[in-house]
């Protein structure tokens, strides 16, 4: 296991061969996020649990990294170890229940899990970024049917956050406003892309500049930059949001919908201030037709121009007829 | 469409006004407190550690 720096791409890749051996779709008798007295190859070895976080048995990144060999030779090639760390969070002990099948309480509280999680990982000097995310449905990489979501803890801030926090950055200087709480405003008033927007929901839409067929971004109204700053009423916003839009995206072609969703926090430097950045979930669905999957090809991969095939007025009509 | 947001104010936003609290174990500590939360550590044999955390209930089986 190591990470190699890309200086074309100013970006790390972590190697971590092991993980070809990771479980791949077992049957749901041989679950290992049921609690273990549905299945003999459980890694939550209680009878039932609420919400449980396990130390990810094949992970990218671990805390006692060994230091791989120098690359020899060329000067701009860097290694280091793959520090760092690999969570699954296992949204309850029950196989079949998605995230939108949840109570609402229960959905804010692995929320919260996510929130103590992130502070929890942080306490480990050397992690400079905690993000979490959710695949949902093979067909955008899950391997274990059993609804979760995944920490992983770098030990560089991603390439993508680091675009992120410098726009808001940028913008903030620029205009003395923060980004995201301009666009609650903006998409809110214009209601051009909005699909939720009721009294105890957390405004979603879909971005002005959404580059898959369907991508929704959800934004706190509180100007916070990490989970655990919400109050109380941001955490059930934020879960009544997620709760509805999931709902909504199986009901749109009449199947469970596959989906990545994503959480963007601010890093936790001690010595810098984030205070411009405001945390958003951002939530992508690979299928551009109810039997059609959006791959990402030659522009995407070669170039980084996404392509998408319709206009992100029309995904916002589209999911906000589906919404109840 | 939903509509009709939140009726609080939104709060205006200015640079530096807002810092973020980098205290990480005090404030995973009482977060966990405030969230009603309790959480229990269970080691596996090949090392790996589980984090179970359940509802804070009081004596009734109450949520906390």
């Amino acid at each position: 296991m190591e990470i190699r720096y890309n200086p074309l791409a100013s970006e790390w890749v972590a190697y971590s061969p092991h993980r070809q051996q990771r479980t791949f779709l077992p049957e749901s008798q041989n679950c290992p996020f049921c609690a273990s007295s549905r299945s003999s190859e459980g890694d939550i070895p209680v009878n039932e649990f609420y919400i449980a976080v396990v130390e990810n048995r094949f992970p990218s990144f671990v805390l006692n990294a060994e230091t791989p060999q120098r690359p020899a030779d060329v000067p701009d090639y860097l290694n280091r170890p793959a520090y760092g760390k690999c969570e699954v969070v296992v949204y309850s002990g029950r196989h079949e229940d998605e995230l939108c099948d949840l109570e609402i309480p229960h959905i804010a509280d692995i929320l919260r899990v996510f929130a103590h999680r992130t502070l929890e990982i942080y306490k480990h000097p050397g992690i400079k970024y905690v993000f979490i995310f959710e695949n949902r449905g093979k067909q955008v990489g899950a391997t274990i049917e059993h609804p979760h979501a995944q920490i992983y803890a770098y030990p560089f801030l991603p390439h993508t956050m680091t675009h992120e926090i410098k726009a808001f950055k940028l913008s903030a200087q620029k205009s003395g406003v923060c980004f995201g709480c301009k666009q609650i405003e903006v998409e809110c008033s214009k209601r051009e892309r909005l699909i939720i927007d009721a009294n105890g929901f957390a405004p979603a839409f879909v971005p002005y500049y959404a580059r898959w067929p369907i991508e929704v971004h959800i934004y706190p109204r509180q100007h916070v930059g990490m989970l655990y700053e919400l109050d109380e009423p941001g955490f059930y916003e934020l879960a009544n949001s997620l709760k509805s839009l999931f709902s909504a995206l199986d009901r749109l072609y009449s199947f469970r919908m596959p989906y990545v969703m994503v959480i963007h926090q601010a890093p936790a430097g001690r010595r810098k201030d984030y205070s411009y950045f405001h945390l958003h979930l951002e939530i992508y669905v690979p299928y551009r037709t109810s039997d059609k999957l959006k791959y990402l090809a030659g522009s995407e991969l070669g170039a980084g121009v996404f392509l998408n095939d319709r206009m992100p007025e029309d995904t916002a009509k589209m999911l906000a007829s589906v919404i109840l | 469409m939903k509509s009709e947001g939140r009726e609080e104010p939104q709060r205006p936003y200015k640079l530096g006004q807002l810092g973020h609290a980098r205290t990480m174990s005090a404030e995973a500590d009482s977060f966990l407190h405030r969230a009603g939360l309790e959480l229990r550590v269970v080691s596996l044999t090949d090392g790996r550690r589980v984090f179970l955390y359940e509802l804070k209930r009081d004596g009734n089986g109450n949520k906390v």
